[in-house]
């Protein structure tokens, strides 16, 4: 069993619903950005492609935050998801310089978005949040603990998500990868990262 | 970590309220606080899932920004940047002051009463609106009027499609034409629902070619990008048509022949020939040769074109007038006017017609439908332009010479006809026909449809609409009449605005204009937030949020999705009403009362929601908002389906019938290719113009389209070289969301969303650099504005591409008040009647600009 | 007979709040009791209320009782409706963008 992603580009319009609604399910504080979108542009006028890449934790099978964790706060489930264990973290960041997609984020203090006091909604949520540790996508654990996709995947507007055991051949994501050739992002770096994007 | 102790752990299906799509939620609340809110996977129209500003819509409510009580202005000086001196309060106070004002001026003279709404609810709003009319006011103005949305597509909407606006059918298009619009792409209408559908018509294999200046969010998507020059979209269709009828041959006759007025008979007056008997319209049956009345039994068939002779007079069919019409303008005409190739034309041409697929069927339902699998979409880009009912014409023309109109695979009027719920038969409306067989809507959001037009009379609003019954809505002269009221011969002036929701001083024109032509108005504002607006207000009332709201309907004409299901949406409260805020709707009621015009506001409830026996209310009677909407939800879908059911259920549907999305072969309404009353309705428009001494330039009332600059075309002074354009983007609605800290957050990672694009060789030109401050000057509002450039190939070398209403400048918008988050286009918008279509009353959004690295970086 | 009228909106500011008393003859017919009206009280509630081929403009509804008149030439006095009151409803498009 791996759990893995598919993010179909061609289905894609780089709205940010998928940014924000993760960040409304799992609370997370101003600067921390589990999951973001970037645009890509490339060609000259009036030949202009501009593609819309949605960004988050890699969860690769050869992860090379876990590798450098000194405290193991970082691990590998046996489902494929690459977690932290917030008691375990440090603080010590060694994982974001070795983490090559740059999706690891620090809570150096506590952040408020209106800088007036935490809101209703912050004071219930960042409970979830301690200072000083790393954080990230853990491929929504506790939705999946329901029996739920993660909040990106159920939200998405275009459906452009598909979640899924890439171990089974017979899985959608499976299936969708390999009927419409999906790709890794920066597959040279021997990471094996367990989210596919289908082209534009 | 220790997790709190759960005593309430709920999800409350509603409905969300960030703009007018309407999307069903499911809200969880957890001890009294809202953690999370998703769609509600049984809509059928976001069909459970959210955009951008829906996730967010917790940081709407929690913001600390949002007016908490009633805020009462001590400053007697009222300006856009002076500051009100706002003092809070009672709500008692507030009350006692708003109804005593309305119950004097409702005794001099009702009139001078003024309501302006924001056009995301439709809820408070049109229940505002009801308020209005038992009040006796006609003087009312949505922020639509402005830059931000239709005004003659609407127009045509309702006299092509019977509807608002349209889609293109998402299950069957094939290739959609799509002049700048961004439905699927996270604005227009139906906003969730569409993104799903238009993506899976794209990996069905729909062909999009996007006619858009900027490679905009909707653009990016498309399989073509076609770049044009802004202000020109109706010229392109012109050309379009050039090809299809001149070079091609493709046009189809059969639709045309039963669905249209193209055989109605013209005479050489430009009007229709009617018989000596009954003076229905008539048409040449080339089978009989003779004329009759268009519904006449013994019609065998009708001609499109030909010279015929009546009596000794020329009559020859409106079709023949329209392709005869059509000549000058090839593809080498509109080839320097809209910067595409004339090769470039005739290929989407052919593509277009081809894809139609003129003549042949398909079965729904064990129903055979004529099968026109192409759509043109347009929206308040391409038709906010001083030649906007020309323009929607030749564009709207594209779908008729096709057939593609209501039919499946083309566009479809969103939503044209509803025969009701299968137990109650309610809602219910059908397009329908007048006596010369013309199309007639079932169903508008004013009264009355623009077709057929109101007689053209004297002065009795303050926007110029009672002379001009072609304003399908909100009008773009408003301002300029509410300046000068005397000018126009309007024999009051405005001496009071209830202001609901609309941020228009900043989502209109040129700020400057619309405060001098409100600044000595009094102003009761209901507002979520103190912004630009409120700065005009004597009073502000804290409103209630959709997520702290009750409304009497959630959902609209146009918030349905097109194909599928009808779905009605309930908007219940999620959690009390924070602080002292409070539902615009009882707030009404409550001054209803206080103003002793209790019978009259329920008279007027009873005929425009339709509550029937035993569900209408009683003058004699005081109900509660909450008996109110129960009785609204069961008049329209029975007696079990009243407030309860819809709060423990949250959405009614049931299925659409083929007969109700592809209503046009059904109906033997037709729709006009040539608009036979525009004419004559311009001369009378004229008449009363120069009879109170007004001078109205009403040439472009014609009933075949052409093409004419815009101001901006003609403006090219050697500096302003540029064309300044505005566009929705995903992470913000108009200007209400720019506070709300979650969208800031995305809005600034985005590369575009705060910043001006501008062309790479076009800015190297000018010596600007990425991120560079760049001064923008417009030529006709003589105004500046300042933004930072971010570069791109992605755009047509003249132009520079603004997203959104941002640029705010409210001290009370903390999150939003920033120089770096966006520019206020409007800046760069004249008012004026010169920057007003006269026709539809729509607003030009066209400018031209002098545009240059700022002296001062940062 | 006698009959009651009141209106409602966009109509008050020329015809006023208050209801309208008039006596009219047994055969009157809507139409008739509106002319009675418009010489009361002005050519200004002709403008409001019709358009130049002397039918309602679509945006008055008129209420004999409690049902909607479906024409101008319908009878005020027939047994159903003797003595009730009319109400005439002027609305307006107050908005829409």
């Amino acid at each position: 069993m791996r759990y893995g992603m598919v993010i179909d580009l061609k289905r894609c319009i780089g709205c940010t619903g998928c940014s924000l609604v993760c960040k409304a399910e799992n609370a997370t504080p101003p600067g921390v950005l589990w999951l973001r979108v970037v645009k890509n542009e490339s060609g000259k006028y009036p030949q202009v492609r501009r593609v819309s890449m949605p960004l988050q934790c890699m969860h690769c099978a050869e992860p090379p935050c876990v590798e450098v964790c000194p405290t193991g706060a970082t691990y590998k489930r046996s489902n494929g998801i690459v977690d932290i264990d917030a008691d375990k973290c440090v603080g010590c960041r060694y994982c974001m310089m070795a983490c090559p997609y740059d999706q690891r984020f620090f809570l150096s203090e506590e952040r408020q978005y209106f800088g007036e006091g935490l809101t209703p909604f912050e004071t219930h949520g960042y409970r979830r949040h301690q200072q000083g540790v790393v954080s990230k996508c853990n491929f929504c654990v506790p939705r999946l603990e329901q029996g739920l996709e993660p909040a990106c995947v159920a939200n998405c507007m275009t459906k452009a998500r598909a979640f899924g055991d890439l171990d089974d051949p017979h899985s959608e994501a499976s299936k969708l990868i390999r009927d419409r050739a999906g790709y890794q992002l920066y597959p040279e770096l021997g990471t094996n990262p367990s989210i596919y994007y289908l082209p534009p | 970590m220790e997790s709190a102790q759960v005593q309430d752990d709920r999800w409350i299906p509603t409905a969300c309220g960030a703009c007018y799509s309407v999307c069903a939620l499911l809200v969880h609340r957890v001890n009294g606080t809202v953690v999370k809110i998703e769609g509600n996977p049984d809509s059928a129209t976001n069909l459970g899932r959210l955009c951008p500003r829906g996730v967010s819509g917790i940081m709407t409510l929690y913001n600390p920004h949002r007016v908490d009580v009633p805020l009462k202005r001590t400053n007697p000086q009222k300006g856009l940047d002076i500051d009100p001196g706002w003092v809070e309060i009672t709500w008692e106070e507030a009350l006692e002051v708003v109804a005593a004002r309305l119950k004097k001026i409702r005794q001099e003279d009702p009139r001078k009463l003024l309501l302006t709404g924001t056009v995301t609810t439709h809820d408070e709003v049109p229940f505002a609106k009801i308020f209005a009319m038992a009040f006796g006011t006609p003087n009312g103005w949505n922020s639509g009027a402005g830059n931000h949305c239709g005004t003659a597509e609407h127009l045509f909407g309702a006299l092509l499609h019977a509807s608002w606006s349209k889609q293109p059918d998402p299950d069957h298009c094939r290739y959609l034409l799509n002049f700048g619009t961004a439905s699927g792409f996270g604005s227009y209408y139906c906003v969730s629902g569409m993104a799903q559908r238009i993506a899976d018509a794209r990996l069905r294999g729909m062909k999009h070619v996007a006619i858009d200046p900027f490679l905009s969010p909707s653009a990016e998507k498309a399989d073509e990008w076609i770049p044009i020059r802004p202000g020109t979209d109706g010229a392109l269709a012109l050309a379009l048509l050039y090809v299809l009828l001149h070079e091609l041959n493709i046009c189809d006759s059969d639709y045309l022949k039963h669905h249209t007025n193209g055989p109605y008979l013209i005479g050489d007056d430009g009007l229709y020939l009617r018989d000596a008997k009954e003076q229905l319209p008539l048409v040449w049956d080339p089978a009989d040769g003779a004329a009759k009345p268009f519904n006449s039994a013994t019609v065998r068939d009708f001609a499109l074109e030909g010279e015929f002779s009546l009596d000794g007079a020329r009559a020859r069919p409106a079709f023949s007038l329209l392709k005869e019409h059509l000549k000058p303008f090839t593809p080498e005409w509109a080839e320097p006017i809209t910067a595409i190739p004339a090769a470039t034309i005739r290929r989407i041409a052919k593509e277009f017609g081809t894809e139609a697929r003129i003549g042949s069927t398909i079965a729904l339902d064990g129903k055979v439908l004529p099968y026109r699998p192409v759509a043109v979409m347009y929206f308040k880009g391409a038709q906010g332009h001083k030649n906007a009912l020309l323009t929607c014409m030749a564009l709207e023309l594209l779908t008729e010479i096709v057939g593609a109109s209501n039919v499946p695979g083309g566009l479809l009027g969103m939503n044209a006809c509803s025969l009701g719920h299968p137990d109650t038969g309610g809602p219910k409306w059908i397009p329908h026909s007048d006596r010369d067989g013309l199309m007639v809507t079932g169903y508008w959001p004013n009264i009355p449809p623009p077709y057929p037009p109101k007689e053209v009379k004297e002065p009795e609003t303050i926007d110029l609409r009672s002379m001009v019954p072609t304003c399908p809505g909100s009008s773009g002269a408003l301002p300029v009449v509410m300046a000068d009221p005397k000018r126009f011969k309007v024999p009051y002036e405005i001496e009071m605005n209830l202001h609901v929701g609309s941020n228009y001083l900043m989502t209109f024109a040129n700020p400057k204009a619309v405060e001098a032509a409100f600044r000595n108005v009094f102003q009761v504002s209901f507002a979520l937030f103190l912004d630009e607006s409120t700065y005009l207000s004597d009073i502000v009332l804290p409103a209630a949020s959709y997520l702290e709201r009750l409304s009497h309907t959630a959902d609209w004409m146009s918030s349905n999705s097109p194909v599928g299901e009808w779905c009605y949406h309930i908007r219940q409260p999620v959690v009390d009403p924070i602080a002292q805020r409070r539902s615009v709707c009882e707030v009404l009621l409550e001054l209803a009362e206080r103003m002793e015009m209790r019978e009259d506001f329920y008279a007027f409830i009873n005929l425009v929601l339709h509550l029937k026996e035993p569900y209408a209310l009683d003058g004699a009677n005081r109900y509660s908002w909450e008996e109110i909407v129960d009785r609204r939800h069961k008049s329209f879908f029975g007696e079990e389906h009243g407030l309860e059911w819809f709060k423990e259920h949250g959405l009614l549907k049931w299925p659409k019938k083929v007969e109700e999305v592809y209503w046009k072969p059904f109906s033997h309404a037709r729709v006009p290719i040539y608009f036979e009353w525009f004419k004559p309705l311009g001369e009378k428009v004229k008449g009363m113009s120069q009879k109170l001494g007004i001078d109205l330039d009403t040439s472009a009332f014609q009933p075949l389209p052409e093409w004419r600059p815009c101001r901006s075309h003609r403006e090219n002074g050697s500096d302003y070289d540029l064309y300044a354009i505005y566009y929705k983007f995903p992470m913000q609605t108009f200007s209400g969301t720019y506070d709300n800290p979650w969208l800031d957050e995305v809005s600034q990672i985005d590369r575009f969303a705060y910043r001006v694009a501008i062309h790479t060789e076009t800015a190297r030109r000018k010596g600007i650099s990425e991120g560079d401050w760049m001064e923008i000057a417009s030529v006709s509002s003589g105004n500046i504005i300042r933004g930072r450039a971010a570069l791109t190939e992605g755009i047509h070398p003249e132009v520079i591409a603004i997203a959104g209403c941002g640029g705010h400048w409210s001290k009370f918008l903390p999150i939003a008040n920033h120089e770096e988050k966006g520019l206020c286009f409007e800046w760069l918008m004249p008012v004026g009647l010169d920057n007003v279509d006269i026709p539809s009353l729509t607003q030009d959004q066209c400018v031209k600009v002098r545009v240059v690295k700022a002296k001062e970086q940062g | 007979m006698q009959v009651r009228v009141r209106f409602y909106g966009f109509v008050q500011d020329v015809a006023g709040a208050s209801p309208h008393a008039l006596d009219v003859p047994e055969r009157s017919t809507l139409r008739n009791l509106l002319e009675l009206l418009v010489e009361r009280v002005g050519e200004r509630l002709r403008e409001r209320l019709f358009n130049k081929a002397g039918e309602l403009e679509a945006n008055v509804q008129v209420f004999i009782g409690d049902s909607q008149a479906g024409s101008l030439e319908e009878l005020l006095g027939d047994d159903q409706r003797f003595g009730a009151e009319v109400k005439v409803f002027v609305l307006t498009a107050t908005a829409g963008g």
